[in-house]
């Protein structure tokens, strides 16, 4: 059963059921007690009182010396019946006014058994078919004259007298009323669990509104609502849902912002070489005579296709990066030889540029790790700051271990914090270079190697940051803990030079 | 006409360059926003287009602070930016024209000429002058009907006096609007080429199309 609100109203439901159930019979059992126990209890009181005006008189005769008002209470159709016997239960002695009217007795329940009574309280039916229940009892006749002749002086087996005393009640209503309480028990036992099915049901349906909402809401969401967020105020048990769902639209968001700007820079990025080609050929075919032009023409559109391809290589590299399956497996890299030798790579460059590169220190720094990735974060970074520091300035390299630091810091006078925030997106450019195309022929760049660094740098376990302090911006590259994907930490070890 | 193109990317620079000079305009080149501010600050151009993202100083900023100097030359914007926004604010900025890369050559001349002909507040293409008609969309000049073959630097000069018939044009002026910084204009350049176009569009026996003003220039005879 795959529905939430099915498993919650079935598991409610017998839970209530059960509970109900168990509530239902005790009730039943504790009432129908209660009810058994004040019968038996008025009965008993009965006994008592009757007891109390069983008597026996000198002359030896035994009766119930009621007073007129209660003998009423023992009339016709009277629902209260005595019966008093000799002690050998031989001789009924005296009966209830009822029974001496209607010529009837009340049959003991071992009737046919002989004397001895062992039964003192039992079920029985009243000569009329009434069931009734009675109590049995032997007992000393009270005597009869002690009120108002207490010093008559009486034979000794007459004051001796004892006799079998019996106290019945009609138990009609009593059994109406067990009756009525086992079919309110048992009407309960089938009412309940549908009460409570209804009742759960309506709750569990009423409970789960707010999800039906969230989901319309959810629903209601379109392409065209990228800044759309689902509101704070659903209950709490569901805020942790609404608040995981508006991180993922901001994740989403977030990354089609950056698939749009990554779509809208790929085709500004490509207008340039396009606006080059259609401008080179439209000038030479309109001199076409010139057989110079045309061929210088050519070449120029060959340079162009070939910048094109690396401008589609570079994103192609990107796309290999993002996917993560280019990695080979990691060798030890020594990032101070490999940092020296990128930056002696650059050097014609430099010397064009007047640009000085300090480095520090010179002590072997040995790592694991993925060579050629490493090589291509370093000279991006190395390129980056060579090309672009301004003409004349100087380029600090710092290098540490422990963890693995590399730092370039130069001049950035061009550059603003907001430009800092879209470094590494690719095809970025600062709205005002330093360097204009003229120089940077050599470097061709085209905005995707920092974008390709920091992808890199992410697959090795590193951190790739920049900072714009003073004027200066300052790449770091950096070793951190990483879980999940990372080939292999990188370990930083220090070779004495 | 001389003008200033200013745009970093080197093979877009020197082919504007050249096809521009192709159809008789005298043009400079910049490849940074802070020499092409200097050049148009410092020279008198007809037209300048202006390139936005450029190294040093931005197109937009170059354009603001030329405004500013109350420079009026007509600036066309030639950029990859093609957002309404984009298109607005170098409206906005002072922009006469703007024009979106990738752009047919032919339609840039078109904007080039028209932009031209507005500043000099000519409303069509065909200018006529008395027995003459100046073709500016054509580059042709013809006198009752009659052709009058020019080379492209007298057909400059022409046009130039043409345009600014309503004034006298002083000899710097010409040196600045007909030649671009490649050539190191003297005064016999231009009287020269000034008689080279008299030859060309002049007849016998009737006065010269252009009247010269002794001391100060050189005024184009509408009559």
């Amino acid at each position: 059963m795959n529905s939430l609100r099915a498993k919650l109203v079935l598991r409610m439901v017998l839970v209530v059921s059960l509970f109900g159930l168990a509530v239902s019979g005790v009730f039943h059992v504790v009432t129908r007690s209660l009810l058994l126990s004040d019968f038996e209890h008025e009965l008993e009181t009965e006994m008592t009182f009757v007891t109390g005006l069983t008597k026996v008189f000198p002359d030896g005769d035994v009766y119930v010396d009621l007073d007129s008002e209660v003998v009423t209470e023992y009339g016709l159709e009277a629902n209260r019946l005595y019966q008093v016997w000799d002690a050998d239960l031989a001789e009924v002695l005296d009966r209830s006014v009822w029974l001496e009217q209607t010529s009837q007795f009340v049959a003991l329940a071992d009737e046919g058994e002989g004397p001895t009574i062992v039964v003192s309280r039992f079920d029985t039916v009243l000569p009329d078919g009434r069931p009734a229940r009675a109590h049995l009892k032997y007992i000393d006749a009270q005597w009869g004259w002690f009120d108002s002749e207490p010093d008559k002086d009486v034979n000794e087996s007459v004051r001796a007298t004892a006799v079998w005393l019996l106290v019945a009640r009609d138990r009609s209503e009593l059994n109406r009323s067990l009756n009525r309480l086992m079919w309110l028990t048992v009407a309960m036992a089938f009412l309940l669990p549908m009460l409570a099915a209804w009742a759960v049901r309506w709750t569990v349906k009423h409970s789960l509104k707010p999800l039906s909402a969230v989901t319309e809401e959810i629903t209601s969401i379109r392409s065209t609502m990228p800044a759309h967020r689902l509101h704070e105020t659903w209950p709490v048990e569901i805020r942790p849902l609404t608040q995981a769902f508006n991180a993922l639209l901001e994740r989403l968001n977030s990354a089609e912002s950056r698939q749009r700007r990554f779509a809208a820079a790929a085709a500004h990025e490509l207008r340039t070489p396009i606006a080059e080609l259609r401008t080179v050929t439209d000038v030479a075919l309109r001199g076409q005579a010139k057989h110079d032009r045309l061929t210088d023409a050519l070449r120029q559109c060959n340079a162009v296709s070939h910048r094109m391809q690396e401008t589609m290589n570079g994103l192609l590299e990107l796309a290999k990066q993002q996917s993560h399956s280019n990695l080979t497996p990691n060798t030890s890299v020594n990032v101070t030889a490999l940092v020296t030798e990128l930056i002696e790579e650059q050097r014609g460059f430099m010397q064009k540029r007047s640009v000085n590169v300090e480095m520090s220190p010179l002590a072997s720094i040995m790592i694991d790790s993925h060579e050629p990735s490493l090589r291509m974060i370093l000279n991006t970074l190395v390129s980056n700051a060579v090309v672009h520091c301004p003409v004349g300035s100087n380029v600090l390299v710092t290098l540490a271990n422990g963890p693995l630091r590399v730092i370039f810091d130069n001049d950035a006078p061009a550059l603003s914090a907001d430009d800092i925030e879209h470094l590494f997106d690719p095809f970025w450019r600062p709205a005002t270079s330093t360097t204009p195309e003229d120089q940077c022929n050599e470097q061709p760049h085209f905005g995707l190697g920092l974008a390709l660094a920091k992808d890199a740098a992410e697959q090795l376990g590193l951190e790739l940051s920049a900072e714009l302090k003073d004027a200066r911006i300052r790449f770091e590259i950096s070793s951190r803990i990483l879980s999940g994907s990372v080939p292999d930490p990188i370990t930083p070890e220090v070779d004495s030079p | 006409m001389r003008i200033l193109i200013v745009e970093d990317s080197l093979m877009l620079r020197e082919n504007l360059a050249i096809g521009l000079r192709d159809a008789g305009y005298a043009v400079d080149t910049a490849a940074d926003g802070i020499v092409g501010l200097e050049l148009s600050t410092d020279n008198s151009y007809d037209l300048v287009v202006l390139d936005i993202q450029l190294p040093g100083l931005d197109g937009l900023a170059i354009l603001e602070r030329l405004r500013k100097q109350g420079n009026k030359v007509p600036v066309l914007m030639l950029t990859a930016r093609d957002t309404v926004q984009d298109r607005v604010l170098g409206l906005r900025s002072g922009a006469d024209d703007y024009l979106v890369k990738p752009f047919d050559f032919d339609e840039l001349l078109a904007r080039i000429e028209a932009l031209i002909r507005r500043h000099h507040k000519e409303a069509h293409n065909r200018i006529i002058t008395g027995a003459m008609t100046v073709d500016l969309d054509c580059k042709q000049v013809s006198r009752d009907g009659v052709d009058v073959p020019l080379a492209p630097r007298e057909y400059a000069l022409l046009e130039f006096l043409v345009l600014n018939r309503s004034r006298v044009v002083t000899r710097s002026e010409i040196e600045e609007h007909i030649y671009d910084e490649r050539v190191e204009p003297m005064s016999n350049v231009v009287d020269s080429a000034m008689s080279s176009l008299r030859r060309a569009i002049d007849q016998t026996g009737e006065p010269s199309a252009i009247i010269t003003r002794r001391g100060l220039g050189y005024q184009f005879n509408s009559k």
